[in-house]
């Protein structure tokens, strides 16, 4: 079972209405648990990615950026429950899935592309000046012939795609640099240049990239500008590393010795703060965090104005320097982050 | 006041219908200013859902190029 809180205007959350939790709140996510794959999230929709290839989605739906027909829809433009987005053909099993702020964009397992919703800066990949596409359209000629995609990520406005010969594709807003140079809108996937190592993942931020080399080698790279000192703050080289997220303005690296390495953007708590015991697994939102530690334990920071960070928060909202516990009853597995949206998913029973 | 940001205004949508400019808050919502709000000299778009607003970064000049685009 999965529970969720935070921001639900329009019905993120899956929680059968658009009111905001400020606690753990039971979704109404269909399947058994210990199948999910991947939770990623728009603006204000959200997609649930199972390891069979099924992905269920929620949230506004005006546009079809669930990659569900609009005649699905509660109200015609939200889905306040968690419902199948089926895919091109019922039997489509998808393997990565990422969100922009008005887009979803799919990977199948035979390494098809797909994108749906809205993206006015190039988000859909799937053109010059193709702002919209009510149903999954499948991005032409991309990846390359023998290549596969093995990681996907998006954030605001932007997406990128690692392929197993270690090159980083990316489309979408790229007027900040996150895509390389020339800065500028991308509307079709283009390969990043200049990359002096193999990529094997990549997290986008609002306007940055950032992209890794494997765990051993402490090779990385961020593209965009150094707003909050990305660039400057950032480590030389990464110690060896298990996970790697990112905020709309901050960077987060799960270390393999449970420790949280973070730099950016900190005037909401942001960052990791200090004293964390060792951490299993880090899910980043848009200005908030999450973590699992060893022991089981939920923790959350950064800005919570909706709850999504739990209780207590500063009168700001924000949860700075210090976490709050998310407690449920079940025991957790897994968490997501979108905007000011925070997951847990429990084992079930 | 502190600002959650400061966006130039060309990194901001214009919805030629509602005739204001908006951008994403990462609550979910968008940040909104009208156009006669900038034209009277207002700089802050507010967030309808949440307490976040954002400076609007513009030069006087581009806002005569602004109101050209909105009523073509």
């Amino acid at each position: 079972m999965i529970y969720a809180l935070g921001s639900n205007g329009a019905g993120q959350l899956a929680t059968g209405n658009s009111e905001d939790a400020h606690s753990p709140t039971l979704t109404s996510f269909p399947r058994t648990s210990d199948g999910i794959q991947s939770i990623v999230a728009g603006g204000n929709h959200t997609v649930v990615l199972c390891k069979s290839g099924e992905a269920y989605a929620t949230g506004e739906n005006v546009d079809g950026r669930c990659g569900i027909p609009f005649q699905s829809c509660d109200d015609k433009t939200n889905i306040t429950t968690f419902q199948q987005s089926n895919g091109i053909e019922q039997n489509t099993t998808w393997k990565l899935c990422s969100a922009t702020w008005e887009s979803t964009t799919f990977v199948s397992e035979q390494n098809e592309v797909y994108s749906c919703g809205t993206g006015n800066k190039g988000e859909l990949g799937l053109g010059e000046n193709i702002t919209s596409s009510t149903t999954l359209q499948l991005i032409p000629n991309f990846p390359p012939k023998g290549l596969q995609v093995i990681a996907l990520a998006a954030s605001m406005n932007h997406t990128l795609a690692v392929l197993s010969n270690g090159e980083v594709y990316g489309w979408g807003n790229g007027r900040k640099g996150q895509l390389g140079q020339p800065a500028m809108i991308h509307w079709t996937p283009c390969k990043i240049a200049n990359i002096p190592f193999e990529a094997i993942n990549a997290v986008c931020g609002r306007d940055f990239s950032y992209i890794v080399g494997p765990p051993e080698t402490g090779q990385h790279l961020i593209l965009g500008a150094d707003k909050w000192s990305l660039i400057s703050q950032a480590p030389k080289t990464l110690p060896p590393w298990m996970q790697i997220g990112a905020s709309w303005g901050s960077i987060f690296v799960l270390l393999k010795s449970g420790q949280l390495l973070s730099w950016g953007r900190n005037d909401h708590g942001q960052l990791g703060p200090d004293n964390l015991a060792p951490l299993e697994k880090i899910a980043v939102g848009s200005e908030h965090a999450l973590a699992l530690t060893n022991s089981g334990k939920v923790l959350a920071w950064g800005w919570g104005e909706h709850g999504n960070c739990g209780e207590p928060t500063e009168s700001n909202g924000d949860v700075k320097g210090r976490w709050n516990e998310l407690a449920v009853d079940k025991r957790c597995v897994a968490i997501g982050a979108g905007c000011a949206t925070s997951w847990l998913v429990c084992a079930d029973g | 006041m502190s600002y959650y940001d400061e966006i130039e205004i060309e990194d901001m949508t214009f919805d030629k219908k509602m005739q204001l400019y908006h951008y994403p808050c990462p609550c979910g919502d968008r940040f909104e200013i009208s156009l006669g709000d900038l034209r009277d000299g207002e700089e802050v778009a507010v967030c309808p859902s949440c307490s976040l607003m954002i400076k609007v970064i513009f030069e006087a000049v581009c806002v005569i190029d602004i109101f050209l685009c909105a009523i073509s």
